[in-house]
């Protein structure tokens, strides 16, 4: 009797050394995920979703859910011809959309073949081509033709030939193209002519122009601009800028700046740093160590990053881990990273941001977006730029939004204006001509006298200067971009 | 040898000042860029380009009058004819045309010292009537009002 209960001891009790071994297997992948998970500097549940292979972990899924939000064209434009009439068509609303998802496809289905023809760019050629055909799309940089591929789910080995996506010109029906429907593509050295044969659905088809056209047409808002080169033939301008060349009233809302909250103080209580914590990583607040540097910023430390908020709103994180073995960074991989970390900020705003450039560097690419404020569907977005905004203490300076330095494994460095913006209810008239405020240019900034003056762009944006603690207005500006740097002149309203 | 000299000197001079009269003439007051020259347009309002190249230029439109065959002021959309200009400066102003058919177009400019030696550009512009070929636009506004060709039929 002993004997057989000693015996189911010895059963239960090898059992219960088994599920312990099992556990203990279990707890110790868990740890190794933990460890792996911030190595890479996402979230340490992440690696679970690995496990699963039917789900996507909320960063993946997040980002091919999102991916078109951040491969946006600055400025969509619509022409009726050479010296016909040619309209911006304001950001985020409903006809920019409409447009550029008819661009999308287009692409889409150009990039499945070879160009048909390929000429060296010229001011002259492509200004032209801009002037006459019925829709032009262009972004503030080259965009490398991977991050075109990814976000428009192409083929690997879709867009031979062609390295970036610069600007975008559309027309079907082309008379110069044998009446093909007709996309030209341009980068820094070349103009692409791609035939889109048998374009699905109504994509930018003629009475989808007639429809935005007409409604422009009616807008009392609506920009009719001329382009530099009907007027300014073989002058110191970008042939392809559509200018206000008569005299444009346009309306424009102040802005009030709201800066990050919680700064104001001398130095940060407990419960500072957690109100800070708090907007700054939501949930996982408790995940970093709270600090305050030599010069009165706070710092939230993890095992391998480090966040700083500085006193003018900017947040700056640092990758202080092991990078591991260093290799030749690819630009697509980058640029997830990139994006991934910004989907995953607690801090951004609501607002809308376009990719400003991209800067190869020798272990990774540098990513610089900038900040695009809406004003309603009707009046689009006003971009935001930053001038003489610069990290206290030192004489870096942040020219862009938010910059993000990227390895194809991990986000590096990162720095971000974390202000929020309040649009004024009340929209001021402003009168103005390209020529009037290019001469006010001239006039304030006298050392260009000295120089060869190109006009590479320009545009009306909100520039943002002093940083400051408190809420403080901010009034549109005229921007004119050289090769040099960019030179802007307050707008005078015209009941100010 | 005195007089070999003096025939030297005589004729540097006389080639220098050919020279610098033919450098001043060619240096104009504004740069032109639209019109480029005589132009066949299709709309009555014509738009006027020019770049500063001195400052504190003077600009004025003109047109010659038919019946007189006397220039007269050529008011802007704006209803000015006068205009100044800094060096570098863009200037740009839309002008109706008078005549269909030829119109036959002034640009006079100037500085303070040069007023009464202006400089004077002609250009010719035909106001043509809308007899141009189709192009993209004007095919889809057909399209849109079922005025195309093939609806005609």
């Amino acid at each position: 009797m002993m004997n057989t209960k000693s015996k189911d001891i010895g059963y239960y009790y090898e059992k219960f050394k088994a599920f312990l071994l099992v556990f203990l297997m279990l707890l110790c992948m868990v740890q190794v995920g933990i460890l792996w998970s911030s190595q890479s500097g996402s979230f340490p549940i992440s690696f679970l979703s690995t496990f699963f292979p039917g789900s996507k972990t909320t960063t993946q899924f997040s980002i091919e859910d999102s991916k078109s939000d951040y491969l946006l064209p600055h400025r969509v434009a619509i022409s009726t011809g050479f010296d016909g009439e040619h309209y911006i068509i304001p950001n985020a609303s409903t006809a920019y959309n409409t447009l550029w998802n008819g661009a999308k496809l287009y692409l889409s289905q150009a990039l499945g073949t070879r160009p048909k023809q390929t000429q060296l760019f010229s001011e002259d050629a492509w200004g032209t081509l801009v002037a006459k055909k019925p829709y032009s799309f262009e972004f503030n940089t080259q965009i490398p033709i991977d991050i075109i591929k990814w976000v428009l789910n192409l083929k690997i080995s879709d867009g031979e030939g062609l390295s970036s996506v610069y600007k975008i010109v559309i027309c079907p029906d082309d008379p110069d193209n044998g009446y093909s429907d007709t996309l030209y593509i341009r980068d820094d050295k070349y103009i692409y002519t791609y035939d889109v044969p048998n374009i699905k659905g109504n994509a930018l088809s003629k009475d989808e122009f007639k429809s935005i056209y007409t409604k422009q047409q009616s807008n009392a808002n609506a920009k009719n601009y001329k382009m530099a080169i009907e007027i300014f033939i073989n002058s110191p301008i970008s042939q392809d800028l559509l200018l206000p060349f008569t005299k444009s009233t346009e309306r424009y809302a102040d802005i009030t700046c709201i800066p990050f909250p919680g700064l104001d103080v001398q130095t940060y209580s407990i419960s500072d740093y957690d109100e800070i914590a708090k907007e700054l990583f939501g949930q996982d607040r408790n995940d970093y160590d709270p600090d305050v540097d030599v010069n009165g910023s706070a710092v939230f430390k993890k095992k391998d990053s480090v966040y700083r908020l500085y006193k003018n709103s900017i947040v700056e994180y640092k990758f202080t881990g092991n990078q591991g073995t260093i290799e030749k960074p690819k630009v697509l991989e980058a640029y997830k990273k990139a994006i991934g970390f910004i989907m995953e900020s607690n801090f951004r705003s609501d607002l809308s941001i376009y990719l400003k450039s991209i800067k190869e560097g020798q272990n990774s690419y540098i990513f610089n977006f900038d900040y695009a404020i809406s004003l309603g569907d009707e009046n689009g977005e006003m971009p935001i730029l930053l001038k003489n905004y610069e990290i206290p203490n030192s004489s870096n300076q942040v020219d862009s939004s938010i910059s993000i330095e990227a390895s194809s494994k991990r986000v590096l460095h990162c720095e971000w204006v974390a202000l929020s913006f309040k649009v004024g209810k009340s929209l001021e008239s402003y009168d103005w001509t390209f020529a009037d405020m290019h001469a006010k240019v001239l006039k304030a900034y006298t050392e260009l006298a000295k120089k060869e003056l190109y006009a590479k762009d320009f545009g009306i944006y909100y520039v943002l200067t002093n940083p400051k603690i408190q809420d403080h207005i901010i009034t549109p500006s005229f921007v004119l971009f050289t090769k040099d740097g960019s030179y802007d002149i307050p707008m005078k309203g015209n009941n100010k | 040898m005195k007089s070999k000299l003096l025939l030297f000197i005589t004729i540097v001079a006389v080639m220098l000042s050919m020279f610098s009269l033919s450098a001043l003439a060619s240096s104009r007051f504004v740069n032109i860029t639209r019109p480029e020259g005589n132009e066949v347009v299709y709309k009555e309002i014509y738009s006027i380009g020019c770049i500063g190249t001195y400052d504190d230029t003077t600009i004025e439109f003109s047109y010659k009058d038919r019946v007189t065959g006397k220039y007269k002021p050529l008011l802007s959309t704006e209803g000015e004819s006068s205009f100044r200009v800094d060096k570098g400066n863009f200037f740009g102003k839309d002008v109706e045309l008078k005549y269909k058919g030829e119109n036959e177009i002034r640009v006079t400019s100037y500085t303070k010292s040069t007023k009464n030696d202006p400089q004077e550009s002609d250009y010719t512009i035909t106001l043509a009537e809308e007899t141009k070929k189709s192009n993209w636009f004007d095919d889809a506004l057909k399209w849109f009002k079922g005025l195309s060709l093939d609806d005609k039929k």
